[in-house]
């Protein structure tokens, strides 16, 4: 019980193998004041293991439940379809919220991840204004608005 | 009496016989005397004349009675064995006419039933003459027609076949060969026949006498032997005509089996270039796509550091840049957006030309209208009027027609903004293959010179500080039309708007689209 709270104080999972990405996520998403608890990781394989417990995560127990994953599709590795996959096919993961945050606007990956049952597809804009924009909306709306079990 | 006779004529013969010499030499006194002597003994006196004849005239009337007597015995004896003689020849005479009226009725029965006849000619009369069964073959009766003539007799036969005979004939007169022809004639009533003729040479020793033969109708077996020929020949004819139409089906066939041939080692190639073609587009659609997914994935992150990074430092350090420092760092930030909205471009012109067209039946009125609604601002909406002129709903591709009725509306949109008037007007005409779509502004037009530069790929007309953009637009439109099988073009003129055209052809809507 002790464990899972520790577990459940990841609010946030973002999947980002750019370094670059993951800080400009992080910084609007605190101009945005969703202050809330961020875990960055940077390859698919390790965020599997991150949400089912296994490899470098296997010490701790049970399934990670973060409130949203914000997941990036080109992953080192693992990439972010199979991730997706991954999660919507477990009973006890496919109800975790997964917003596809891709650099791509081609037609077959938005496709694709609405066919893995992704929540949203939102597409990163290179603008930074345009982009804290998008995580401000983001944030509202599913750490806010939405409502979850 | 009759023996009496006879010895009486015996001994006067005897007597003749053995005095003969003397009674020959009848008349010398002296020999008559002898002979007196002989008969009668010595002659005592003399005799008269009388005397003698009485002596002679006594001895020879008995002789001369007796001779007769006999004569006419030996007469009537010899007329009785000539008369059975004649009589015996007689018989046989009637004997041998009955046969031969028997047998000239046998040679007409014959002749009727085999249709046959046969004739003569006689050198020394120079006359033809005919057998009943001749008459009967060239239908004269012997009354009528006058057969002896040779020149007549020749007449029945046809003027080629006249000249041929007429040469045999005299070739047997001269040389007495034989001949056997078959040649035709012309009856009494004018029907044509055929006859088989043969002449031999009769000679008497060794000399010709006579010319004879036979004839006989062979008209049945002439015109069966002709119809024969006629049904060989055209049987001939058939397997002559089948022979060529299946040799020439033969060589067509093997000119086929050739062609065939030919055709499958052309398909075989064909199908092995094509195979090749299709690894190598297949290898280069992959990689089109890897290349497509590194674009629009790879691409713009770093531009999304550039520009948020640049961001952070006026965000950050503002105090100590100064505003020229500031315009630098959003001149870095609007390039690197600019280079998103290139790649963006990029990617919409690559994507028309690999995504699989899906035709439906599209309300092209809605369409225009709602595609307004999304790409004009609130602000734009207010000012710009857009007439949509009736349009008929057309078989295409929604999404990529939606692409060409956006960047066109962008364009009539962009391109007017600095004019006075805001109109906008989108229509179509019909005819019979297509149907001709046009929307129509009053914006900045184009120089009409460069017109044929509007639809490249990155070509624009006007600065980028007129208007933006990145002059991919109008080749997307192209590409999309293209592969519906229509045309764009575009009327305009400097400072008095323009006119973009496409077409898109009529088409069924089949279901293996």
């Amino acid at each position: 019980m002790e464990k899972r709270e520790i577990i459940n104080e990841v609010d946030i999972l973002i999947v980002e193998d750019n370094q670059n990405d993951a800080e400009l996520a992080l910084r609007a998403l605190k101009q945005n004041n969703i202050a809330n608890k961020v875990l960055i990781i940077n390859d698919g394989r390790q965020a599997l293991d991150f949400i089912f417990a296994r490899g470098e995560f296997a010490k701790r127990k049970g399934i990670a439940h973060p409130k949203i994953i914000l997941l990036d599709l080109k992953l080192p590795r693992i990439d972010g379809l199979e991730v997706l996959r991954e999660i919507k096919s477990n009973p006890d993961t496919k109800i975790i919220p997964v917003i596809v945050l891709s650099s791509s606007r081609e037609k077959n990956d938005i496709v694709q991840s609405y066919r893995l049952c992704a929540n949203s597809y939102i597409v990163k804009p290179v603008d930074y204004e345009e982009f804290v924009e998008t995580i401000r909306d983001l944030g509202i709306y599913w750490l806010k608005l939405n409502q979850q079990p | 009496m009759a023996m009496r006779t006879l010895a009486g004529f015996f001994l006067l013969f005897s007597l003749l016989i053995c005095h003969g010499r003397d009674i020959l030499a009848f008349g010398t006194a002296g020999r008559l005397d002898a002979l007196h002597l002989k008969g009668f003994g010595p002659l005592t006196g003399d005799y008269s004349f009388q005397d003698i004849l009485k002596i002679a005239g006594s001895l020879f009337i008995p002789m001369l009675i007796v001779m007769s007597v006999l004569w006419i015995i030996i007469l009537r004896r010899q007329v009785r064995k000539k008369t059975t003689g004649l009589n015996n020849e007689i018989s046989e005479h009637k004997k041998t006419m009955e046969s031969l009226r028997k047998q000239k009725l046998l040679l007409n029965e014959m002749e009727k039933v085999s249709k046959t006849g046969g004739w003569e000619y006689d050198l020394k009369t120079q006359k033809v003459t005919w057998t009943d069964g001749l008459f009967q073959i060239t239908g004269v009766s012997p009354s009528d027609f006058d057969t002896s003539s040779y020149k007549n007799s020749l007449s029945f036969f046809h003027p080629a076949d006249q000249e041929k005979l007429d040469k045999a004939f005299f070739n047997t007169v001269e040389k007495g060969d034989p001949y056997d022809f078959e040649l035709r004639i012309k009856t009494y009533d004018g029907t044509d026949k055929w006859i088989r003729l043969r002449g031999l040479a009769e000679f008497l020793e060794g000399k010709l006498t006579r010319i004879y033969g036979g004839a006989s109708d062979i008209t049945d077996r002439k015109e069966r032997e002709m119809e024969l020929k006629k049904l060989k020949d055209e049987l001939e004819d058939q397997v002559t005509e089948r022979t060529a139409e299946l040799q020439d089906k033969i060589r067509s066939l093997d000119k086929s089996q050739k062609a065939m041939l030919y055709m499958v080692e052309d398909l075989n190639a064909i199908t092995r270039e094509l195979k090749e073609e299709r690894e190598k587009l297949e290898f280069s659609n992959k990689e089109l796509e890897a290349f497509t997914y590194s674009v629009s994935h790879d691409l713009r992150a770093p531009l999304r550091a550039i520009n948020g990074f640049a961001r952070f430092l006026i965000e950050d350090y503002s105090d100590t840049i100064d505003d020229e420092g500031k315009r630098f760092i959003n001149t870095i930030r609007y390039n690197a957006d600019k280079m998103d909205q290139l790649i963006s471009d990029m990617l919409d012109l690559s994507r028309v030309s690999r995504t699989n067209i899906e035709f439906n039946l599209v309300e092209l009125s809605a369409l225009v209208r709602s595609v307004f609604q999304e790409v004009a601002s609130e602000d734009e909406q207010k000012l710009f009027h857009l007439t949509i002129e009736d349009m008929p709903p057309v078989i295409c591709d929604s999404s990529l027609i939606k692409q060409v009725w956006q960047n066109l509306i962008e364009n009539a949109l962009k391109y007017s903004s600095k004019s006075q008037t805001r109109k906008i007007i989108t229509g179509a005409m019909e005819n019979e293959n297509e149907i001709v779509f046009y929307i129509k502004d009053h914006g900045a037009g184009f120089d009409d010179q460069y017109r044929h530069k509007l639809f490249g790929v990155f070509q624009r007309l006007h600065r980028e500080n007129e208007f933006e953009g990145t002059g991919v637009g109008l080749a997307v439109v192209k590409r999309i039309i293209r592969r519906h099988g229509g045309r764009v073009w575009a009327e305009g003129k400097t400072n008095e708007g323009s006119t973009f055209y496409f077409t898109l052809p009529r088409k069924e809507l089949k279901s293996d689209y």
